[in-house]
């Protein structure tokens, strides 16, 4: 490879280096003529391409944050990374949350000053508008220095002036508005076909490159098949709106507890989640259980990581109802990185009948799918009373979770910018 | 390598970064318009993306209340005819205003009570909402209720 490149070098004009790019400059502004520079540099093997990936929400622990820090770890062998963040964070603190090594990519904190005005953790771009001015352009500047740019939060604010582009959209959350350049990107990268869909609907184009988000509950492989328990498990943060439908839950439980009472007895219910301190929610349910008198239903409220994974390792049923009732698309799961957990524990999964969950449960093979609570009553009696199918279908979700794990997110991004990154190194690439 | 070509890159691409800093708008740096409009199909929206439009369009509209010309508007770049330019426009604004501020203070009146309007068409909206929700958890209520009932009557009958 180094000597192809040498070869090129050689045949590289040096004398008309400067005029193409004061050309460039004059027709395509002087950004163009720096990204022409930056190519030129990594087409002649003077240096290792380079990456940064943006995460305007980087800073808080999530699923959609693990996508783009999991990306990260699978690209830092080719591409020199930097990962750009508002907040402060450390390589420690990704080391933790997500158990990635990240010690070879560099961390730059930008500062976004019209966000300190606003008591949130969160800096929403929702509360930019033409008014304000776009805060995010000090990312869209900054985003000219690399070769690669991969905005992973969906943030589609942020204007992209790398010579290759990504943003990665976990659900289009806005419509186009002011400063909506989504579709400036060189690719659109989605985590499941309905999130597809509702970029399409909502954003009025094709996204390009479909990944499925990185899952990596699985035990190791040198552990023993762990003993499974009469336990139906639920996993989902207690969201004071109610979206994740544990109250429905109770409720149905309390139901099957009522009607077949000698079944019941022997399984349990347990909802474990993450929640504020205050939670009206919360109490809903709380109260709903205590009215009832139903002490098989436990709530496990922000548990250590370990005792979530011993929960799994011991659990036979796990039920997921977010979507249920729902009008509102962008409460419904758009992937469901809870459910491919269960099943990689071997766990019988039996979701709504919606968003990502129909990607993950092939209905009456790897689980069941639901569309209402006296579905879910009807299917979980059934898994109750057969052991036999309860067995086959905890192996074919097993299998099916498969198709999630780590290793293939990573191999699959690394196999993606492998290519596009050959296309750039390319002198037939339409920019030289 | 030849020390010729990495060191002539070096050189352009310093030049060309230090001219790059220098521009702090993004359209300069890419000599087009990346800002474009977009219109709003109210039918596609969710509640929950109505609710917001409607958040966002009242305060819009709040904003707006008062449309008579701020002077502090006129302005002039240039460096030293600017400042009899601006005064004497802002002269000419003063002597536009008598004769339109009896219409513009109207309908500063008419704008002011159209927001309110709007405002409290709005939180009856919230207010209802929320009546529909309340009603919608008792009825979940009442049926659990009843299925206790209808349990411990066959219960009962056993």
């Amino acid at each position: 490879m180094e000597k192809t490149y040498y070869n090129r070098a050689s045949a590289y004009r040096l004398a008309a280096l400067r005029p193409k790019i004061d050309n460039i400059s004059a027709e395509q502004g002087i950004q163009a003529a720096y990204n022409e520079i930056l190519r030129t540099e990594v087409v002649l093997g003077l240096r290792k391409p380079t990456l940064a990936i943006y995460d305007h929400t980087g800073h808080i622990i999530g699923g959609g944050q693990k996508y783009g820090f999991t990306a990260a770890h699978a690209l830092q062998d080719i591409f020199d990374v930097t990962l750009i963040l508002n907040r402060k964070i450390t390589h420690q603190d990704i080391l933790e949350w997500y158990h990635l090594d990240l010690s070879t990519c560099k961390i730059k904190i930008i500062d976004i000053p019209f966000f300190r005005q606003f008591d949130s953790i969160h800096l929403d771009p929702g509360r930019v508008t033409r008014r304000t001015g776009n805060p995010f352009h000090i990312i869209s500047k900054e985003s000219g220095n690399y070769d690669f740019f991969i905005n992973n939060s969906m943030n589609e604010k942020v204007y992209p002036l790398a010579n290759v582009s990504s943003i990665i959209v976990h659900f289009p959350e806005r419509r186009p508005k002011d400063f909506f350049y989504a579709d400036h990107y060189t690719h659109v990268i989605y985590n499941s076909n309905y999130t597809a869909h509702w970029i399409e609907k909502k954003w009025k184009f094709s996204p390009h490159k479909h990944i499925y988000p990185p899952v990596d509950m699985a035990p190791d492989a040198d552990e023993e098949k762990p003993a499974k328990e009469n336990l139906i498990l639920s996993v989902a943060r207690f969201e004071e709106g109610g979206s994740k439908k544990q109250l429905e839950m109770v409720r149905t439980f309390i139901k099957l507890n009522r009607r077949f009472p000698r079944i019941l007895n022997q399984w349990q219910l347990v909802l474990a989640g993450g929640s504020a301190d205050e939670n009206d929610y919360l109490k809903k349910i709380k109260e709903a259980i205590e009215k009832n008198d139903a002490k098989n239903i436990q709530l496990k409220i922000n548990i250590p990581g370990d005792e979530l994974k011993s929960l799994y390792k011991k659990s036979s049923l796990f039920w997921h109802l977010c979507g249920l009732d729902q009008t509102d698309p962008a409460l419904v799961e758009h992937f469901g990185m809870t459910i491919v957990e269960a099943m990689q524990n071997r766990l019988v999964p039996i979701v709504f009948d919606g968003g990502g969950q129909r990607e993950i449960v092939e209905h009456g093979t790897s689980g069941f799918r639901v569309s209402s609570s006296a579905q879910l009553l009807t299917f979980t009696l059934k898994l109750i009373r057969e052991a036999k199918l309860r067995e086959e279908l905890s192996m074919h979700a097993f299998e099916k979770s498969k198709k999630f794990t780590r290793e293939v997110f990573e191999k699959e991004v690394k196999d993606f910018f492998t290519a596009e990154l050959e296309k750039y190194r390319s002198t037939d690439n339409g920019n030289s | 390598m030849d020390e010729k070509i990495v060191k002539e890159i070096s050189r352009l691409k310093e030049d060309i970064f230090k001219q790059k800093e220098k521009i702090a708008n993004i359209e300069e740096l890419v000599k087009k318009e990346i800002d474009r409009d977009f219109s709003v199909d109210l039918w596609e929206l969710s509640e929950r993306e109505l609710d917001n439009e409607m958040s966002a369009r009242l305060s819009f509209l709040n904003d707006d209340i008062d449309i008579r010309p701020d002077s502090k508007a006129i302005t002039s770049h240039r460096k030293i005819l600017g400042k009899p330019i601006v005064f004497i426009k802002r002269i000419i604004m003063k002597i536009a205003n008598a004769y339109t501020n009896t219409i513009l203070e109207k309908q500063r009146r008419f704008n002011d009570q159209l927001v309110a309007f709007h405002l409290a068409s709005f939180i009856r909206f919230r207010h209802n909402e929320q009546k529909i929700k309340a009603i919608e958890e008792k009825l979940k209520t009442f049926e659990e209720d009843q299925d206790l009932l209808l349990d411990r009557l066959e219960n009962l009958n056993i």
